[in-house]
């Protein structure tokens, strides 16, 4: 009964777990008998259950591993799709094993290609993606995760109905550390903010933590707090202020432009920045505020002496003021020109006059990127409309409101917008796509369901009155007109005389209205 | 090809070399190497962190690189020159780096991360100052004053009262041009999605 049905199997197997953990002493054995290809879903259920026997810190997981790594490379990807929860199960054990074992590293070849096995598409994210990010930050790994970090996630692996939400917040919780330890600020802030806004109706932890870095990280990159779209659920605003009081207080001193009571602030509340491991960051957000008073300068002065400077930032002398100004010019933060001789320093506005070919070339990568996010949201969007699981039940208000929402929290980011387009930290020259393409194609895909719904609203009336006046004159017409008429009902609706050909209607609109001007005229029959 | 992409290769290389198998010793100095050449401070850092304790032998080869690149991170470029000058390069990987062919037509690993450096260093002082005395180059640059003359003369940057240099901004390698047809292919593209 069971063999070719794989579903079966799967349950069946779920429910063996207790009869394998019995017969342990066999399982090798067993393991032996069977071929990874056309048995995989038979060892996986036996490698979960030895997995969750074998004592983490004992000799025999070594051996155990190499059964898993070999089992990951060689498995069937369509088999192991029937039991992903108990695949994704497996990799969350290792996952836990290896870094209790303080071997991480050793699980990063096979959690990226057990991620591809579960994924249906590349842009498909599983609760693996955050076991691999675990293990590459645990191995202190930035560079193997990056081209997975580079895909935009589009869709989610259910594992049957068993992805727990945790995993999709650590997975951009760990992306935004991973980033963060590359000095990536933009994709940092990018990951660290799609944790914090996930629909939540009950604080996380992994939440409030990825907010207090998304604080400390956007006083180094942006120079001030970034505000939270509208979206963000609820709790966050509600509790997070009272949670990560300290953040508050670092970035309300930040925002009074004072280092020295930024100083104060830091050393009031170092022991909490210490335990949650964020010190690093503080002591960069000190260097981000001297930074920010130089390039306020800029904006007052045209040329400034560097002594003048370092007792305005607060700086221990010129010395230090040169070496700031010289690292702002390097990193195309402010323009200016020291003059040595005389210690003074010249402010200049921005040089680029946007007409060579570099910024033709970045034009042209961003174009490419906003097309090709449209595109995929238009096939996302047409996927939907064909989906019978999706019901389009939001009123035109709810519409409208979410449209609106959109528009104001946009709008509220313009200036993050404004800096989208950038290179990434490897300097190889990705382009991320601009926000104001993201609303745009947001906003064509609600539209696009408005329409949609419309659209069915109307064929329903139609086929509403279609059918009542079918009721009323099926007695005086023709069969083979009934049947042409009655092709484009919904069969639950259909009457006892069935259509001949469904879905080739030709009976057009006019036809209906001739049909009834000829038929259902008041007092005809 | 150019030297970058050859480093960049063998950088995939030995990532995708780690990845699997792990790295030998000789093999974590050479990739430590080509992350200073690149400037991959970031990428350097992590490799010391992640690097087993049997390679960071203290006083050893590895911890010398490290040094080189905690200097160049706090820009205390002065300390770079000296770590890099105090770092005795294993004749093995000084050879197998010879295989990237470098434009200075330097062969010796160090001279590789001293030109990338001081190629750096050189363009930020074109770019940021007015005039600059030769003393104060020559520590930047980590040069002898005769030899910061010498670069001064081939760039054509005049030189004044007291010493002093007056550098001209370096005008940076123009992008290659967009061929006319691949403009206009892309431009009718652009429109067509538009439309």
């Amino acid at each position: 009964m069971i063999s070719g049905n794989l579903k079966q199997l799967t349950e069946y197997l779920g429910k063996s777990a207790d009869l394998l953990s019995k017969h342990q002493l066999q399982l090798d054995s067993v393991l032996q008998t069977l071929d990874l290809q056309q048995h995989s879903l038979g060892i996986l259920a036996i490698l979960l259950v030895k997995f969750n026997s074998v004592a983490v810190t004992s000799d025999a997981f070594e051996p155990l591993f190499v059964q898993f790594h070999e089992f990951i490379l060689g498995c069937n990807g369509e088999q192991i799709r029937f039991a992903a929860d108990s695949f994704a199960e497996l990799c969350h054990l290792c996952t836990e094993a290896l870094t209790e074992r303080r071997k991480p590293a050793m699980g990063i070849p096979a959690m990226k290609e057990a991620l591809i096995k579960l994924q249906s598409k590349e842009s498909q994210l599983t609760s693996i993606h955050s076991d691999l990010l675990r293990l590459c930050l645990l191995a202190r790994n930035s560079t193997a995760p990056l081209h997975l970090l580079e895909i935009d996630i589009d869709d989610i692996n259910r594992e049957n109905g068993q992805m727990d939400p945790k995993y999709v917040l650590l997975y951009y919780y760990y992306g935004g550390m991973i980033y963060a330890t590359r000095k990536n600020w933009e994709n940092a802030l990018f990951m660290l903010s799609m944790c914090i806004t996930t629909p939540a109706m009950a604080v996380s932890h992994i939440m409030l933590e990825a907010y207090k870095k998304h604080m400390l990280i956007s006083l180094i990159h942006m120079k001030k707090i970034v505000p939270l779209p509208k979206y963000t659920s609820g709790v966050v605003n509600r509790f997070f202020k009272h949670l990560a009081l300290p953040y508050h207080d670092l970035a309300t001193a930040f925002s009074h432009n004072d280092s020295i009571e930024f100083e104060q602030v830091m050393a009031r509340h170092s022991d909490a920045f210490v335990r949650d491991q964020n010190m690093g960051l503080v002591k960069q957000c000190l260097s981000s505020l001297h930074r920010k008073n130089i390039q306020r300068l800029t904006m007052t002065f045209m040329t400034l002496s560097l002594e003048d400077m370092a007792n305005r930032v607060k700086l221990s002398g010129p010395q230090e003021a040169e070496r700031y100004v010289l690292e702002m010019i390097e990193d195309g933060d402010i323009y200016a020109t020291i003059h040595p001789d005389d210690g003074m320093v010249e402010f200049q506005t921005n040089p680029e006059n946007y007409e060579s070919m570099s910024v033709l070339e970045q034009l042209k990568a961003a174009m490419e990127a906003s097309m090709h996010l449209e595109n995929k949201v238009q096939k996302m969007s047409d996927e939907l409309s064909v989906n019978p699981d999706v019901k389009c039940d939001m009123a035109d208000s709810e519409l409208k409101r979410a449209l609106t929402s959109f528009d104001d929290d946009f709008g509220n980011h313009r200036e993050t917008s404004k800096n989208r387009v950038s290179t990434s930290s490897a300097g190889k020259g990705t382009v991320r796509v601009p926000r104001q393409a993201q609303r745009k194609a947001i906003c064509s895909l609600v539209e696009d369901l408005r329409k949609s719904r419309e659209k069915e609203e109307k064929k329903k009336k139609l086929a509403h009155k279609r059918l009542k006046a079918l009721d009323r004159g099926i007695r005086v017409l023709k069969p083979d007109f009934v049947a042409k008429v009655i092709s484009t009902e919904p069969p639950t609706k259909q009457p006892s005389i069935k259509p001949k050909e469904r879905g080739t209607s030709t009976f057009t609109d006019e036809d209906f209205e001739k049909f009834e001007e000829e038929y259902f005229v008041p007092g005809k029959f | 090809m150019t030297s970058s992409s050859e480093s960049h290769a063998r950088i995939q290389e030995l990532e995708s070399i780690e990845l699997q198998d792990g790295l030998y010793d000789e093999q974590y100095l050479r990739l430590m190497a080509l992350y200073l050449i690149e400037n991959q401070l970031c990428d350097a850092r992590m490799l010391w962190l992640r690097a087993p304790d049997e390679v960071k032998v203290a006083e050893g080869f590895f911890q010398k690189q490290f040094n080189v690149c905690q200097a160049i991170m706090a820009r205390n470029y002065p300390e770079a020159y000296a770590s890099i000058a105090g770092v005795n390069w294993p004749s093995e990987i000084a050879l197998d780096m010879q295989a990237v062919s470098c434009e200075y037509g330097e062969t010796m690993i160090v001279e590789f991360v001293k030109v990338n450096l001081k190629k750096r260093r050189l363009a930020l002082i074109a770019k940021a100052y007015a005039s600059i005395a030769i003393s104060d180059m020559s520590i930047s640059l980590g040069l002898s004053p005769e030899s910061v003359r010498e670069v001064c003369s081939n760039l054509k940057w005049t030189t004044g009262p007291g010493d002093l240099v007056y550098p001209k901004k370096i005008k940076e390698p123009p992008c290659a041009a967009i061929r006319g047809n691949t403009l206009v292919d892309h431009l009718s593209s652009v429109i067509q999605f538009l439309e």
